[in-house]
């Protein structure tokens, strides 16, 4: 199969006069592994659909490889999308659904038969090919949904979060073997979601939304360990966001007491809840509000008398005696800071 | 709870008055279908099955209904296919005058019948047209046309959108979707569509007594015997409609449950 | 569709306002309309049989599908349902004609009578506008239950649970609760039974006589036996503007679901 790679120059898209997206610039090179992450409403599946040609972009250009596809319909675009629910046509079989790409080429057949069977071994239903859609499970028709969008060779990918509505399990094993499938066949997949964890293991590259614009493009390792913004502190999981008034002397023996609830006018810095230490202290400044036990780990909320509240983490048999109003003494390693770029 | 029982005791016994005044006249016009008197009052003669054999040997009836199938069948014909695209665009498209759109097509619901026939002969006389089974192929369908796309709409507001896009990214047509993905999905509905529409047109009579003149369909045969001296073969014809149309009636309904 | 129905109605709209004999432009029609007693009384008894189909189906269709809806075991619900509506696909004409049978002074319900009795009676009800009232009656009950059903049915039970959880009775259940949630079933139901009722030709024909016509009959017998077209035209103009009159509560219903979306 050949790779292409995909432009998107300067889109905006209204919906009745709303702006979903806007100027959105962004280029994906061939191969990559690329996933649109972030909230719902964020403009990521539209961003995907105008890819695949299902969406009318309001103004700017898409290409695809080095043809510009803007005005092109779907059916004559080199992509193939995968939806969440799989969209299996309810009233042909496994088989039929698989080859009707195929047929659609006008390709003799045997030769769609030849290849039909070829995928169904490939996605391990050999025996279930004149199955219908609803006689099978769900992870099935995954599997032969992705099987009915590469059989036709595509040279993109789109995948709108295909796993969402899988049980969890089944989804750990469907994203290694999506990443295998991605490695195998080399062509460029762009892949939707709202989950980090499903875009941290997948992806070669995160594009996070926000509102219609990229908030920050990082490999997953960049984006998970210094986020640029606020925004993508948060949707990373850094439950400690904070300001601090004077950015050039970070002093880190008193740094607790320099935090300030986050206001616009300062800088923002943020650490990871594992990243604090603590020690019972019953001169210390902060105190345990709350306490809740996730599995082998405590999450505990401490504050100051300043209402500062930090999350910690912490092991159970260090803070199974821990009680509500306990005194603590926090500190942290200056490396664990993450100084972020929005005001 | 005594007193939600006595409720309750009432409503029971509504539903059954109400039922039984419904079937009461059909009881009647089967039992007196088979009545060997000539005049339409009690007390019953004798069992017979002459009315039957009338029917059946009588010209005039046997030009009404062959005249009434073949109008009724091209109008739900028409209807039904005229709908399937009609109600495609209005559920998949999304441009600015959709809902009036919308409302347009269902305007034919809210004019009684008689207005549509009185409108369309004036109309269409004027231009020089002659009643004709024709026209009372036009009247009807535009009389059943609401139905079936209110139908048909339906059953395809149900369809995920995502089935059509799977089809084109995969190089469909929007054309070839249409027909492959929508058609067959809808595949209950179109008969179901088609029998609703049928039975439809086949009772027509108002429309159908205003455009046409000399080729008469069976429902403006049985008025004409109904107001010009009673023929007692109208119950033997009534009991066969009824019971072909309920037959039908029942089919489309459990298509349409069924999707 | 725009030039088989739109055009047509206003051909219609055009001659009733053209002289019958000289073809000019003129109020006329109408004016004659109102100013003969026999096209006066046959519009306002048009009014007032749909009027009292109206009232009386909806009072009947009400408990009809809440009985369907909430009292009869959902194994039941849709035979209920099909039971009442199947006569739906028989012919309308022959079903009021059947009622001829059984309501004539010498029909299935004075033979009955006398049967029984030994009285001989005469109902006198038969040939009058209350028999009229009676047909159009049965059918417009079918027809609302049904709309009616199909509002109901979409009521989330579980607010029958917390008004009766919340000390409610079936009273306040019924006028709190199904009544505003169906209304748009009534509504819809309503103006259809009106416009059948005020439109049809059968019923009124065969159960109402011919001594105290409707406008549709008037309108047929104008057409049929003098070939006054116009006159004809001004009715059928009358009855689209009575129509629309009537469909105002369903563009407020229109206009309040759009709001909720």
């Amino acid at each position: 199969m050949i790779s292409k790679s995909i432009k998107l120059e300067n889109i905006n898209k209204k919906f009745d006069k709303v702006e979903v997206i806007n100027s959105f610039n962004l280029e994906i090179n061939e191969g990559e592994f690329i996933t649109l992450l972030g909230p719902s409403g964020c403009g990521k599946t539209t961003l995907l659909r105008m890819i695949a040609g299902l969406e009318h972009v309001s103004s700017g250009n898409i290409f695809i490889g080095d043809d510009n596809v803007t005005s092109v319909s779907p059916n004559k675009r080199d992509t193939s999308i995968m939806f969440q629910d799989y969209a299996l046509f309810p009233h042909m079989n496994i088989q039929q659904n698989i080859g009707y790409g195929l047929k659609l080429k006008k390709i003799n057949k045997s030769e769609i038969d030849r290849k039909t069977k070829d995928w169904l071994k490939k996605i391990d239903l050999e025996e279930y090919g004149l199955r219908m859609p609803h006689e099978i499970s769900g992870g099935q028709r995954q599997r032969v949904a992705l099987a009915r969008s590469l059989i036709v060779e595509p040279s993109v990918l789109l995948l709108d979060e295909p796993l969402g509505a899988l049980d969890a399990n089944l989804r750990k094993n469907m994203q290694s073997e999506l990443k295998k499938v991605h490695s195998d066949i080399g062509i460029t997949f762009v892949y939707v979601t709202h989950d980090q964890e499903e875009a941290l293991s997948m992806s070669t590259k995160i594009v996070l939304m926000n509102k219609g614009k990229i908030e920050q493009m990082s490999k997953p390792v960049d984006l998970y360990n210094s986020p640029k913004s606020s925004f993508a502190a948060k949707f990373m999981g850094f439950s400690n966001i904070f300001s601090i008034k004077n950015k050039d002397k970070l002093d880190i023996s008193n740094f607790f007491n320099t935090l300030e609830n986050r206001d616009v006018e300062n800088q923002q810095i943020c650490f990871r809840s594992n990243n604090v230490n603590f020690k019972l202290d019953n001169i210390g400044e902060f105190k345990v509000v709350s306490k809740q036990y996730f599995g082998g780990m405590y999450q505990v909320e401490v504050s100051n008398n300043r209402n500062i509240l930090i999350n910690l983490m912490s092991d159970e048999t260090i803070s199974n005696d821990m009680k509500i109003g306990d005194n603590l003494n926090l500190s942290i390693d200056s490396k664990d800071i993450i100084f972020l770029e929005d005001k | 709870m005594k007193k939600f029982s006595l409720l309750n005791n009432f409503l029971y016994i509504l539903f059954a008055t109400i039922v039984s005044l419904i079937y009461l006249p059909i009881l009647v016009m089967i039992v007196f279908s088979f009545n060997s008197s000539k005049y339409q009052i009690m007390p019953f003669r004798n069992f017979t099955t002459t009315w039957y054999q009338r029917v059946l040997t009588d010209s005039q009836y046997i030009e009404g209904l062959s005249n009434s199938l073949i109008v009724s069948i091209s109008v739900s014909l028409f209807a039904t296919l005229l709908a399937f695209f009609c109600a495609y665009s209005l559920v998949n498209s999304n441009f600015k005058g959709k809902s009036f759109l919308n409302l347009f097509f269902l305007t034919p619901l809210v004019v009684p019948l008689i207005l549509i026939g009185i409108s369309l002969r004036f109309f269409l006389t004027s231009k020089g047209y002659e009643p004709s089974l024709f026209l009372v192929a036009i009247g009807q369908s535009i009389f059943v046309m609401p139905l079936a796309i209110l139908n048909l709409s339906n059953r395809m507001s149900q369809i995920p959108k995502n089935l059509e896009e799977a089809a084109w990214s995969l190089g469909s047509s929007r054309l070839r979707s249409m027909f492959e993905i929508v058609l067959p999905s809808c595949k209950f509905s179109l008969i179901a569509t088609f029998i609703l529409t049928f039975t439809f047109a086949f009772d027509e009579f108002i429309i159908a007594y205003f455009l046409t003149n000399f080729s008469i369909t069976l429902p403006i045969k049985i008025w004409t015997s109904l107001v010009t001296g009673f023929d007692p073969a109208i119950n033997a014809i009534g009991t066969i409609v009824f019971l072909t149309s309920l037959t039908l009636g029942l089919i489309s309904q459990i298509l349409f449950l069924k999707k | 569709m725009t030039f088989f129905f739109i055009f047509p109605i206003f051909h219609t709209l055009r001659l009733s306002f053209l002289d019958p004999n000289t073809g000019v432009f003129t109020f006329n029609n109408y004016f004659a309309f109102f100013s003969k007693d026999i096209f006066y009384d046959s519009f306002f008894r048009t009014l007032k049989l749909s009027f009292f189909v109206i009232s009386f189906s909806v009072i009947l269709a009400f408990p009809l599908a809440y009985f369907i809806c909430f009292v009869v075991k959902k194994k039941f619900r849709t035979l209920a349902l099909l039971i009442l509506v199947a006569p739906f696909w028989t012919s309308f004409t022959i079903r009021a004609f059947s009622w001829q049978l059984i309501l004539s002074d010498k029909g299935l319900v004075t033979w009955l009578i006398n049967k029984l009795t030994g009285y001989e009676v005469k109902l006198n009800f038969l040939y009058t506008m209350n028999a009229s009232i009676f047909g159009l009656t049965l059918f417009g009950v079918m027809l609302i239950t049904l709309l009616l059903f199909n509002s109901m049915i979409t009521i989330d039970k579980r607010l029958l649970e917390a008004n009766s959880d919340l000390g409610g009775n079936k009273f306040t259940e019924i006028k709190n609760i199904i009544l505003p949630l169906s209304l748009p079933g009534l509504i819809i139901g309503s103006v259809l039974t009106f416009i059948i009722a005020v439109g049809d030709y059968a019923v009124p024909t065969l159960l109402g006589g011919g001594f105290k016509p409707v406008l549709a009959q008037l309108m047929l017998s104008t057409i049929k036996g003098t070939f006054d077209l116009n006159t004809a035209a001004t009715m059928a103009i009358l009855l689209v503007i009575v129509i629309i009159i009537a469909c105002i509560p369903l563009l407020s219903l229109i206009k309040q679901i759009r709001f909720e979306k």
